[in-house]
């Protein structure tokens, strides 16, 4: 029973700076259900962090979200205000972001930022929160958690900073867990715990999961379905196996051949780069740097087509049902 | 594929230790062992890649190759001849072997623009007093060879994307006419778009120059796809060294395996035995005794804990240091060689 | 964007931070008046005339006499340069030497480095004016030793500083790759670790000039710096402090053209920080004008 626990519509944020209007995410759409993973896959530029803001609330001048809806557990997050807003986040939805030691108050115990969330969130009292603090960081693998729990930030290293960050992300039970790029600054063999961990938690309490990075190798790995981002665009989604098999959008295409299939092979790469998202080229943003670019792809932005049954791609190589202007 | 020729570079039992000072009087209370006894044979035209996680000490030791640390002990020998300690001094020795950097944003100075880079790696090796035309050729060429053009040569690193700052640092490294280009994770800091412009841009200058790489990388991909041998440190130590398809079909070191199970390869059509990682890696302060890495290891004996096992050859070309390989390879009956 | 080069961005940066500019133009007034200033100014400031000691300004001369009768209008133009003067060479000699100290010493490290860091810290536990004191008992009074006293009082914030911002460089890549280039340590100081260090250096100067003008008037406030009858503003203060009351125009004067020009410096260093931060954003302000379209 597949339940719908985010639904992000043609969300729009941008950017007002005095150089012009960046559109950092310009009429972005995709939905989490419950249970599943969904992994954003961007490059740098894309526009990921700015959609991560958005749907947290914590999207700051000049950044504005012009247009779209959030819906979490049916509602719709941009109509509440920062109060309702601060309840749900952390709470409800989890967080778990790339360098722990920047989120990570050097100040202040792990145990007892752990047990923050719970006092705060739930009017928990002390002792118990710290009680349930080492409970949680059992949970998340951590060796020695009495230890752990009792060591301040900078006495950890990256792969226990991580966990932490995770126990407090997971403490209040959310049914949502936004993971931007967690294991991006870890060791290899670090990174593979984490996922098998997060993997873990998905499936024991049914969490939604929405995990961003910029490495299409770790995708099969932690995702059920996948969602390509270029340019403050989504260009492809679907399930992860299907992506990964058979990627349809040139982006995706040229992503996926940037990992070699055989030694010393020159790969098939793609000229130019990401473009400044202040003056995005007019029609597909991908087309400068497409080698399928045909006519419609310099004036007319693709809409979505379902060539196959879940999935869809911005492209007009698919043709398109709608065509936006 | 280029052709692997004669032994270029060798190492010899390399170490480098960093005193630790503590106590009121800040005496020397212990060493960080950061390269403890590394010995390798690179032979010219190859690519050796060199793989650990962070706190193994390949960076270390990728500078110690390059001239920048002195060793604590150990031998480097060059072309033959021993380098030691006053020859780094040798400038036309120094210009065979260069580097490239993992971080586009810190490689270049901030101050001088494409053409100033360019122009002063020339003239180190040229001499200051080079004529002022054959100085431009030399940088055009430069820029061409890296795949950037000649309106790249008026900007300034801040209006550089970090691919195309990577161009600039290959193109430093080429302009001393090296043998010898020491690669420090040199697309990890790049978006996926971009390494492969630049992975393909090493290849061929490889091809085209005759070239010898070490390609220092914790991402197991990049070390299959470039590499014709690969080299695994773990605290300090070599721990195993093949040639790049022995490694990744039959890897015989436990913490090899590890890495193998937990790269997320794409393409993964190497049948591995997936060994889950325990624990973290420990402090290279205080190494574990024995084998180092036998609190992580899952197939860790008596032996294993109590002395250090000593790199074989279980196999042509094939280098491991454990008791678990060396005990295989006696049951295949294959003679192992002591180095 | 991309610029033709580096100044025409800092300018760009430099000119849209209104307190910089007003700080520039302020300065250059005092140039101006520096140069131009002793020419046109009709009497003499030394001369004497007891009869119109402490006539309030309007009377005769645009700002008053001071207790000696001598025009303060005069002295005040006078003293322009040689506050200016004793700002810019005690800012040189303590730059001279404490760059090149804070060089040694971060870039060689070790002994070196300690022994450096040693003597800075001494010298840096006086209160600059105290420091400068010292000296001036030790060399005499004067112009001359004013400037030596305060520009030696400057020398070791300029350690301190350069040897910050070398050990922040001498790691970065692009110094290791300079090396492998294989030029020696004096060739690595000078042409990397040296322009990537020098806006600071700009900038802690600029606000430096006007801190040795601060400690040289209180030099002269007390009598110990430059000597009358050479003008001074410090010393015009401390000259008319017993008539704070009755013509306290004496004091006024000088003290605005101290403040002012103290004044100017900082905010002139702080456009100059601004500007030389290739990091910092450029605010391109005709792109204003367009949207209001």
């Amino acid at each position: 029973m597949s339940e719908t626990i985010l639904q992000v519509e043609d969300l729009k944020a941008y950017y007002f700076t005095p150089n012009g209007v960046v559109k950092a995410v310009d009429g972005v759409s995709f939905s989490v259900e419950r249970g599943r993973c969904l992994a954003i896959v961007g490059e740098s530029g894309c526009g990921k962090s700015t959609l991560v803001s958005s749907i947290l609330g914590l999207l700051t001048p000049p950044g504005r979200i012009v247009d779209g809806k959030i819906i979490f557990e049916g509602q719709d997050l941009l109509t509440k205000s920062q109060v309702e807003i601060r309840q749900i986040r952390g709470r409800k939805i989890g967080m778990v972001f790339q360098d722990p030691m920047t989120f990570l108050n050097p100040l202040m115990t792990s145990g007892f930022q752990v047990a923050e969330t719970l006092i705060e969130h739930l009017n928990m009292p002390l002792a118990e929160a710290m009680g349930k603090s080492v409970g949680l960081l059992t949970d998340v693998q951590v060796p020695d958690p009495n230890r752990v729990s009792r060591s301040y930030p900078h006495e950890l290293s990256g792969g226990m900073r991580q966990r932490v960050l995770i126990a407090i992300s997971l403490s209040c039970n959310p049914t949502l867990l936004i993971a931007d790029e967690p294991t991006s600054a870890l060791d290899v063999t670090i990174q593979s715990q984490i996922l098998d961990l997060i993997t873990s938690f998905k499936e024991k309490y049914k969490m939604a999961i929405i995990f961003i990075t910029h490495e299409l190798a770790i995708v099969p790995r932690i995702a059920d379905e996948v969602a390509v981002m270029y340019a403050g665009k989504i260009v492809e989604t679907g399930p992860v196996a299907e992506v990964m098999q058979n990627p349809l959008h040139p982006y995706t295409q040229a992503l996926k051949n940037s990992y070699a299939r055989a030694r010393k092979q020159i790969l098939p790469s793609i000229k130019g780069s990401v473009p400044n998202l202040a003056n995005p080229p007019p029609g597909c943003r991908f087309h400068p740097r497409c080698p399928y670019v045909f006519k419609p792809c310099t004036t007319l932005e693709p809409g979505p087509s379902t060539p196959h049954p879940d999935r869809t791609v911005y492209c007009h190589l698919y043709g398109s049902e709608d065509v936006k202007l | 594929m280029s052709q692997v020729g004669e032994k270029l570079l060798e190492l010899i039992d390399v170490k480098k230790y960093y005193p630790v000072r503590g106590g009121f009087l800040l005496r020397t209370v212990g060493h960080v062992r950061a390269v403890d006894g590394v010995a390798l044979q690179i032979r010219r035209g190859e690519t050796l890649a060199i793989v650990g996680e962070s706190g193994c000490g390949k960076s270390t030791l990728a500078q110690i190759i390059a001239g920048l640390i002195k060793p604590t002990s150990g031998k480097i020998i060059f072309n033959g001849v021993e380098i030691k300690d006053n020859m780094l001094h040798d400038i036309s020795l120094r210009h065979k072997i260069q580097m490239v950097f993992q971080n586009p944003e810190s490689s270049l100075n901030p101050r001088m623009t494409v053409r100033d880079v360019l122009a002063e790696a020339i003239k180190a090796k040229y001499g200051n007093t080079i004529d002022e035309d054959a100085l431009n050729e030399k940088i055009l060429n430069l820029v061409n060879s890296v795949g950037l053009t000649p309106q790249h040569l008026t900007r300034y690193p801040h209006q550089l994307s970090g691919g195309e700052k990577q161009r600039v640092s290959i193109a430093r490294a080429l302009a001393t006419e090296p043998e010898l280009i020491i690669l420090d994770e040199p697309v990890s800091a790049l978006d996926l778009s971009m390494r492969a412009q630049i992975l393909n841009l090493l290849l061929e200058l490889q091809q085209r120059h005759y070239l010898t790489y070490i390609y220092i990388t914790h991402n197991l991909e990049q070390a299959w796809h470039l590499s014709d041998r690969v080299a695994v440190m773990y605290l300090g130590k070599i721990v195993e060294l093949a040639p790049t398809e022995t490694f990744f079909h039959k890897p015989l070191h436990p913490y090899s395996m590890v890495l193998l199970s937990s790269a997320p390869l794409l393409e993964a059509s190497f049948e591995v035995q997936k060994i889950k990682p325990v624990g973290e890696p420990p402090s290279p302060l205080n190494p574990p005794k024995g084998c180092r890495f036998h609190p992580r290891c899952p197939f860790a004996f008596d032996r294993c804990r109590e002395t250090e096992p000593r790199m074989l050859e279980v196999e042509e070309g094939h280098w491991v240091a454990c008791y678990l390989a060396e005990e295989s390879s006696k049951l295949h009956n294959v003679q192992p060689l002591v180095k | 964007m991309v610029h033709e080069t580096k100044y025409a961005e800092a300018w760009l940066r430099f000119r849209s931070d209104l307190g910089a500019v007003a700080g520039l133009v302020i300065l250059t007034a005092l140039v101006v008046m520096s140069v131009l200033g002793p020419i046109i100014v009709p009497e003499d400031p030394v001369k004497t005339n007891l009869n119109r000691a402490l006539e309030p300004p309007g009377i005769s001369g645009l700002l008053g006499r001071d207790e000696l009768g001598r025009d303060i209008l005069s002295r005040i133009v006078h003293g322009a340069p040689v506050s200016l003067g004793i700002g810019i060479f005690s800012v040189m000699i303590g730059a001279s030497v404490g760059v090149v100290l804070g060089l040694i010493s971060g870039y060689f490290g070790d002994k070196t480095d300690t022994v450096i860091q040693r003597v800075a810290d001494v010298l840096l536990s006086f209160p600059s004016i105290l420091l400068a004191l010292s000296l001036v008992a030790a060399l005499g009074v004067g112009l001359v030793n004013v400037v030596i006293a305060v520009g030696v009082s400057t020398i070791p914030v300029y350690i301190k500083l350069v040897r910050g911002q070398v050990l922040a460089i001498k790691n970065e890549d692009f110094v290791k790759a300079a090396r492998l280039l294989g030029l020696n340590s004096a060739q690595v100081m000078l042409k990397h670790i040296m322009p990537n260090v020098l806006p600071v250096i700009v900038v802690q100067s600029t606000y430096y000039i006007g801190f040795t003008i601060l400690v040289a008037s209180g030099l002269g406030f007390l009598g110990l710096g430059v000597q009358p009858p050479t003008p001074e503003w410090g010393a015009m203060l401390g000259g008319g402090r017993t008539y704070i009351f009755s013509a306290p125009h004496i004091l006024i004067f000088p003290g605005i053209m101290i403040f002012v020009t103290i004044l100017a410096f900082n905010m002139v260093g702080d456009g100059l920080r601004a500007a030389l931060d290739p990091k910092a954003p450029i605010v391109v302000k005709s792109l204003r004008r367009k949207r209001h379209e």
